[in-house]
């Protein structure tokens, strides 16, 4: 006993017993699967038969499946779509509170609600108001006079505008009130020196603010982009991938082939994919950081 | 002096018009969704649409309650997500206490592990936790419900941040009291980390209530359906009948809408801490 | 012995801080572990409460060898510099939270609490929480909790550091009386040394891991067994005047000649020592007085003292207290006999 709190620490005992239940669940629901699913996407596995070992084969059907190409460039179009629109926004939003205006507490709610609120029901509601004969959102641009009105989630160049504003709607509130955060982090002596130096508002915004701020704008960046990879209930309920794969996206595609057509192994490897993203994304801006964040010492 | 006060007065009362404006984006649809949830079917498809209905009518949220299984997943929801908010401030507090008062051999390398678990997206351990729990025969079972969620890396991350900040002569003075660990975990930790705790649960209450793709491929029967899934198979049952989805979109929402707002600041502080403590 | 170090060693990973620390505590003593920042002083009280895992040798306490014993099942009592109150408890359980959790009885615990509340005078603080205290209350109210414990041993981690300097005199005084009246043993963590001087029976100079000197406060103020503890203790310090022994004495940097005192060891001609004279034995009346006049650089009037900081003539100035008011001057003449010189080698060793 005594030799081996000598190797593993004094408090090893007390360690294994608080560590446990953490340990299990997160060895049998994470890491054990992480690994399976890493060789679940070499086999062909239907759930009815036993996977079969085919190599490579999945990855090279990923390669060259057409509609595979085309939910990689939905995809791609629908982050850098979403990504600056909902960090922009919310930032502006989050520059404007911060100026002390009245009502902050009721602006911070009013625009978290979204994000609290489950993306099926939003995407419910907003597949309500993007009907193209009685939604709210066509009768509106009727009414200001615009004839041609979209046919939204029906048409193939709209639906994917149309999933691209809910998903910015849904996510705005949570940049904000992460920069809002950050912005209330930022020393005020750092703006009394600013101010005894005479600097306009917007320099001080330029040259203070913002630098400052870079921290925050960083991890809000890493999760937009991470969370705006995993769309998918929106895609689910407004649009079911359609109209002809205009809006299927790269969750939605491992759900479609694993849980629809029951392609365990072709779902895993699209599914191994988006991991390789997430992880290059996370590495590529871990290893530039230091180009453009400016901790505060 | 004075010009630059008047200057500023303009531009505040400008950003709050430009802030009301994006709170009427922000916060329309759920009246709109209201309005709607009350309309007798015929008025839904009037031109031009009408906020208020002439002529209010319940109907839709009898139906949901009587006819449709929305009361059973009201409760399925309340259950699995009640358990998993309760295992996880349990599980991640203990985990937390390890990785923030005891020493042992491999702690900051374990830590990392269970931080590099955050990146992984859920979607990629999706399937074979899914071919697991149907082995195990836990689909249709609230079993198969909560215990995938019961651990929560981001839990562990936010507690031990704030653990952090508990004085370690604290931990010292209560294990000169005679406190073994779990005493200290108990009667020390625990109650002096209950705002992080509070985050935590709301947090994971919230989370858990809107979790969606999980229980729809586990559930099969409409008994065990969430109250989340219920509404998208409403979907698929009701596909124009607006009033009834709308209605049903209201009781999805409600009950976290009522816990966020009662609970904002604590949540939004757990957010924030999340990220803030984290780099 | 009650207390009792054996060669105590505490390394963190390779790097070493106690260097063999030997050490021995009568019952009922009031033992100050006193030194310079970072010299180990709470690192060898925290090995001593079982905080800190010893490393190398043997701690004991009332003839048991506590090693490998939880902190709790050595029989002692710590109180923090940080208080360390538990927040969330009001004072009443803040004092019987010790005592709950090793099963004591609620009538024992209630009569244990109303004893040390009305030793410390703070009966009217009990349902109170930490948080509406002022900083001498809660240093009250976490003395208070060792006290219900009935320790063998308190431990005080420089208790009185985060108090204004006034309170800090009180609450000195009142330790002093609560030692008195316990007659429990005291450890006591300070590197205040007038804290030391005046608390302790026993006081021991810590430096870089190594105790220096043991002893009561006059033995060490008087007999210094080197520079370091002779320039610790006394405030302000000791004098120490670079010399050079010659046949009869020694000659002080200023080119003065003085005879030393009889030492048992004989310094050789030409050696090189530090002769160490308090400001305060500077100015006697006594005609075996020596003297040594130089130039005044400044002068601290205190009123009921004062003292004249003189040109060190290329060493530190010198200073000199005295008591008798007496004109400013432009010079002032050291008085000083050979029984208060104390003579040090040049690596600080005393030489008796
Ligand atoms: N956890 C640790 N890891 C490494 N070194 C440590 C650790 N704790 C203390 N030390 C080192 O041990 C030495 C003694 O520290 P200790 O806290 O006992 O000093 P101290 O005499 O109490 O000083 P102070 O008067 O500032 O409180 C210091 O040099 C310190 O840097
Ligand atoms: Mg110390």
């Amino acid at each position: 006993m005594k030799k081996i709190r000598r190797i593993f620490g004094k408090d090893i005992g007390a360690a294994l017993f608080f560590l446990m239940p953490a340990l299990i669940l997160f060895t049998v629901f994470t890491a054990i699967p992480v690994v399976a699913a890493f060789f679940i996407s070499f086999t062909h596995w239907d759930l009815f038969r036993p996977p079969t070992w085919v190599g490579l084969d999945n990855y090279t059907r990923l390669l060259h499946d057409p509609i595979f190409g085309k939910v990689m460039k939905n995809t791609a179009i629908f982050v850098l779509a979403t990504v600056p629109l909902q960090m922009g926004l919310g930032l502006l939003a989050a520059l404007a509170l911060n100026r002390g205006i009245r009502g902050q507490t009721f602006f911070r709610v009013a625009y978290f609600l979204p994000a609290v609120t489950s993306t099926i029901a939003a995407a419910l509601v907003w597949s309500w108001l993007f009907n193209s004969n009685y939604g709210l959102i066509n009768a509106g641009l009727s009414m200001i006079g615009v004839d041609n009105v979209p046919k939204w989630l029906a048409s193939t160049k709209w639906a994917m505008p149309a999933v691209i504003i809910v998903s910015v709607w849904q996510n705005v509130g949570y940049a904000m009130v992460l920069f809002l955060a950050g912005l209330q982090n930022i020393r005020a002596d750092l703006y009394d020196a600013a101010a005894l130096d005479n600097a306009s508002g917007w320099s001080r915004l330029w040259h203070i603010t913002l630098p400052m701020l870079s921290p925050t704008t960083f991890f809000v960046l890493v999760i937009s982009i991470i969370g705006s990879f995993q769309v998918f209930e929106l895609v689910f309920i407004m649009t079911e991938a359609g109209p002809a794969n205009a809006t299927n996206t790269l969750v939605y595609y491992i759900y479609q082939n694993g849980f629809q057509f029951y392609q365990m192994g072709y779902a895993s490897a699209a599914a191994m994919i988006l991991f390789a993203i997430v992880l290059l994304i996370t590495m590529v801006q871990y290893t530039t950081q230091n180009r453009w964040v400016h901790y505060d010492t | 002096m004075i010009r630059r006060k008047t200057k500023k007065s303009i531009v505040d009362w400008v950003l709050f018009v430009l802030l009301l404006v994006g709170a009427l984006a922000t916060c329309g649809p759920f009246a709109w969704t209201l309005a709607t949830s009350f309309k007798p079917d015929a008025e839904v498809f009037t031109y031009p649409p009408q906020l208020i209905s002439s002529n209010p009518q319940p109907g839709n949220y009898v139906d949901l309650f009587l006819t449709l299984p929305m009361a059973r997943a009201i409760f399925n929801s309340l259950v699995v997500v009640t358990s998993i908010t309760i295992l996880q401030v349990i599980v991640c507090s203990m985990a937390a206490y390890a990785f923030s008062f005891l020493r042992f051999r491999g702690r900051e390398a374990l830590f990392v592990v269970f931080l590099m678990a955050l990146m992984v997206p859920p979607q990629v351990t999706l399937i074979p936790n899914f071919i697991m729990v149907r082995n195990f025969g836990w689909i249709d079972t609230y079993r198969g419900l909560i215990l995938p969620f019961a651990f929560s890396s981001f839990g562990v991350f936010l507690l031990r941040q704030y653990f952090l900040t508990i004085a370690s002569e604290l931990i010292e003075a209560a294990k000169l009291d005679g406190c073994k660990h779990w005493k200290i975990y108990l009667f020390v930790v625990l109650p002096l980390a209950r705002p992080a705790l509070g985050a935590l649960a709301i947090f994971a209450f919230v989370s858990q209530w809107n979790n969606f793709l999980w229980p729809l491929i586990t559930t099969t029967s409409p008994e065990m359906q969430t109250v989340v899934v219920a509404l998208s198979s409403l979907r698929g049952q009701f596909s124009t009948d607006w009033p009834l989805l709308m209605a049903g979109s209201i009781v999805a929402v409600g009950p976290v809408l009522i816990v966020f707002i009662l609970g904002n600041r604590s949540f939004i502080s757990g957010l924030t801490a999340g990220s803030f403590g984290g780099r | 012995m009650f207390v009792t170090l054996k060669d105590v060693r505490k390394s963190y990973g390779n790097l070493e801080v106690l260097h063999g620390v030997n050490l021995e505590i009568e019952q009922g003593e009031f033992c100050v572990f006193v030194g310079p920042s970072g010299c180990g002083k709470s690192t060898l009280m925290r090995m001593i409460a079982g905080l800190e895992e010893i490393s190398g040798g043997e701690i004991a306490i009332d003839s048991q060898v506590v090693n490998e014993m939880e902190p709790a099942e050595r029989g002692v009592a710590m109180v923090f510099q940080t208080y360390a109150l538990y927040p969330h408890m009001d004072v009443r359980k803040n004092m019987a939270f010790g005592l709950r959790m090793t099963g004591h009885s609620r009538a024992e615990i209630d009569q244990r609490i109303a004893q040390a509340a009305s030793i410390l005078q703070i009966e009217e603080l009990l349902d109170r929480k930490p948080a509406n205290l002022s900083g001498g209350q809660r240093q009250r109210v976490a003395i208070g909790r060792a006290i219900v414990r009935d320790p063998k041993v308190f431990l005080f981690d420089e208790p009185l550091s985060n108090l204004d300097a006034e309170l800090r005199v009180t609450m000195r005084a009142e330790i002093s009386q609560l030692h008195k009246r316990l007659s429990n043993t005291m450890i006591y963590v300070t590197h205040d040394q007038t804290e030391a001087m005046t608390l302790a029976d026993k006081i021991v100079v810590l430096r870089d891991g190594h105790i220096e000197q043991t002893g009561a406060p006059l033995e060490l103020y008087d007999d210094p067994d080197n520079m370091f503890v002779a320039g610790f203790l006394g405030s302000p310090r000791m004098n120490f005047i670079p010399a050079v022994v010659t046949g009869s004495g020694a000659r002080l940097i200023c080119g003065t000649d003085i005879d030393l005192p009889e030492l048992s060891t004989k310094l050789t001609q030409g050696q090189k020592v530090f002769v160490g004279i308090r400001p305060e034995d500077m100015d006697e009346e006594s005609p075996q007085a020596q003297t040594l006049t130089r130039s005044v650089i400044m002068l601290e009037e205190l009123g009921g003292t004062r003292f004249v900081h003189a040109d060190g003539a290329g060493a530190e100035p010198l200073l000199v207290e005295q008591r008798k008011r007496s004109a400013e001057a432009p010079t002032v003449t050291a008085r000083f006999t050979t029984d208060r010189m104390r003579v040090f080698l040049e690596n600080g060793a005393r030489v008796r």
